[in-house]
């Protein structure tokens, strides 16, 4: 199993540190009705976004510092999900009002840091 | 009728999970689908001409959308707002005009901006028809209403005057049909207008001509009168309807009309009426009491006694009666229905088979893909059912010709 890596480009990526608990979704423009018969209409539109939610732990000052300025700056990153199939790219966005590591790890702080890292593809 | 669309649209509309579905939203002639953050509603009802509004909430985080304030010469740019399926064989999209419109306000929240249009067809209600001073008049010569509606709709409301299927502002083909179906009843007119708006002349042309003057997606002005069953009467049923809103059913007497009083013959220079004409369902009288109503319009008027009549018998017809109205909530198996339709309502709930009704109003919701509908047992001004003849019932199973003119 490879790493979780994310960056501006593939060739400056850091690897996330995805604890347990990281989930990804899917999200459609889609509306399904039921009619007084029991039939189901369902209506999907194209171009949904997929949602990553990532838990991390243990992530040092300069990851920290990196990846907040792209929040900061809404860039778009590459995420790699697995490393050892490094063409399965997704262009995506860090996403949330917060920055991302917002907590200390003890007893290791401001060296070492921990929150969620929410990211949603473009 | 029914809005003519492909084989292949209407196969993708019908259908309970229609694939590749297509939205897209057309702005000073670029393609802005992108930047849609929530379509509005799109409304349209018989007794409007036009049709209406449509508001369009957009991404301005780009800020693409400020250059409004600055470069005002952006607003009444046209827009349009299709809907339809990509079609995989020819590659291109295959849809149908919802809205069609100016942008006549822009306003600024946060990161969005709200675009609101302004259909096509609202243009009709700045214009003016002559002035008091300077009155336009068609009283020595009897026309056709479609003709004067024709008239007003291409040398006041300045929409094209091409007489044929490729005029851009008019669908002639229901003109026409609305043409010979009046020359057919013989109803002929005169007008003396003194700075009406045409929208004003249009609403009096529907009461008059018992007819549904109005603006499709397309943004052409469309013409019909209620004849009864055609060939394309839609079908509703429980399947159709959505269990969340479930359909509201009423029935009001707000509308019965059992006696009218039609005047002929308006002299705009004496001010006085030639002559009136009465009808009465007395059946409806004795079971409800009178319900009289009276046209006199003095700017669009009858001639003579048999158009004055015509128009009496129309409304007494289909109005001797309670009105049933139906509310519903459906799928978009339903967007190529027109304002007018007839429609063969069927639901369980209220013991209705088949149930002769007229497509009054629409909203159509692309955010939650819903159509929400009103029929009625009338037909805007007056009142539709599509059977003539009543077997047994005392007045519409009478077989004599004025007391059932469409037999």
């Amino acid at each position: 199993m490879g790493d979780i890596q994310l960056g501006f480009d593939v060739n400056s990526l850091i690897v996330l540190n995805a604890t347990y608990g990281s989930e990804f979704s899917e999200t459609l423009h889609r509306n399904d009705h039921r009619t007084l018969t029991g039939d189901l209409f369902t209506y999907i539109e194209p171009n949904g976004f997929t949602s990553y939610k990532m838990p991390e732990t243990f992530v040092n000052s300069a990851n920290r510092s990196l990846v907040n300025s792209w929040w900061k700056t809404g860039a778009d990153l590459s995420l790699i999900l697995n490393s050892d199939f490094p063409s399965s790219i997704e262009t995506v966005r860090i996403v949330s009002k917060k920055e991302p590591y917002t907590k200390f790890i003890r007893p290791y702080f401001q060296i070492l840091y921990a929150g969620d890292l929410i990211l949603e593809t473009i | 009728m029914s809005l003519l669309v492909t084989s292949h649209f209407f196969e993708k509309m019908t259908t309970t999970n229609p694939t590749s579905i297509v939205t897209v939203f057309t702005f000073a002639n670029s393609d802005h689908t992108s930047k849609v953050v929530k379509r509005g509603k799109i409304s349209r009802r018989a007794t409007d001409v036009t049709g209406g509004n449509l508001t369009m909430s957009m991404e301005n985080a780009s800020q693409v959308y400020n250059d409004f304030i600055t470069n005002k010469t952006r607003l009444l740019q046209s827009a349009t707002l299709e809907f339809g399926f990509s079609a995989v064989a020819s590659g291109s999209n295959d849809v149908i005009q919802l809205f069609g419109g100016k942008l006549k306000n822009v306003s600024f929240d946060k990161n969005r901006a709200t675009l609101k249009f302004e259909d096509k067809l609202e243009g009709l209600n700045e214009r003016r028809v002559g002035t008091k001073e300077t009155p336009v008049s068609f009283v020595n010569t009897d026309v056709n209403l479609a003709d004067l509606a024709w008239w007003l709709a291409t040398s006041y409301g300045g929409l094209s005057a091409v007489e044929s299927t490729s005029n851009p502002d008019i669908n002639y083909a229901t003109w026409l049909d609305w043409h010979d179906n009046l020359a057919n009843d013989n109803i002929v007119v005169r007008a003396h207008f003194t700075g009406e708006k045409v929208f004003e002349a249009f609403d009096t042309i529907q009461r008059v001509g018992d007819s549904v003057i109005y603006a499709e997606g397309d943004n052409k002005l469309y013409f019909t009168r209620w004849t009864g069953a055609g060939s394309d009467t839609l079908t509703f049923a429980d399947s159709d309807a959505y269990a969340k809103t479930t359909p509201k059913v009423s029935v009001s007497a707000d509308d019965i009309t059992n006696n009218v009083e039609v005047l002929f013959g308006w002299d705009p220079t004496s001010e006085a009426w030639g002559g009136s004409i009465s009808f009465q369902n007395t059946a409806s009288v004795n079971s409800y009491g009178l319900f009289e109503r009276s046209f006199d319009d003095e700017t669009v008027w009858f001639v003579n006694s048999q158009s004055a009549l015509n128009l009496a018998q129309r409304v007494v017809f289909r109005r001797a009666e309670p009105n049933i109205n139906v509310k519903v909530v459906s799928h978009l198996g339903f967007l190529n229905a027109q304002l007018g339709d007839e429609v063969q309502y069927t639901s369980r709930a209220n013991s209705f088979n088949a149930l002769p009704l007229n497509l009054q109003g629409y909203t159509i919701d692309l955010e939650k893909k819903s159509i929400s509908m009103e029929f009625d047992e009338g037909f805007v001004y007056a009142g539709g059912r599509l059977s003539g003849f009543i077997l047994d019932d005392p007045y519409w199973g009478l077989l004599d010709n004025p007391y059932n003119p469409l037999v």
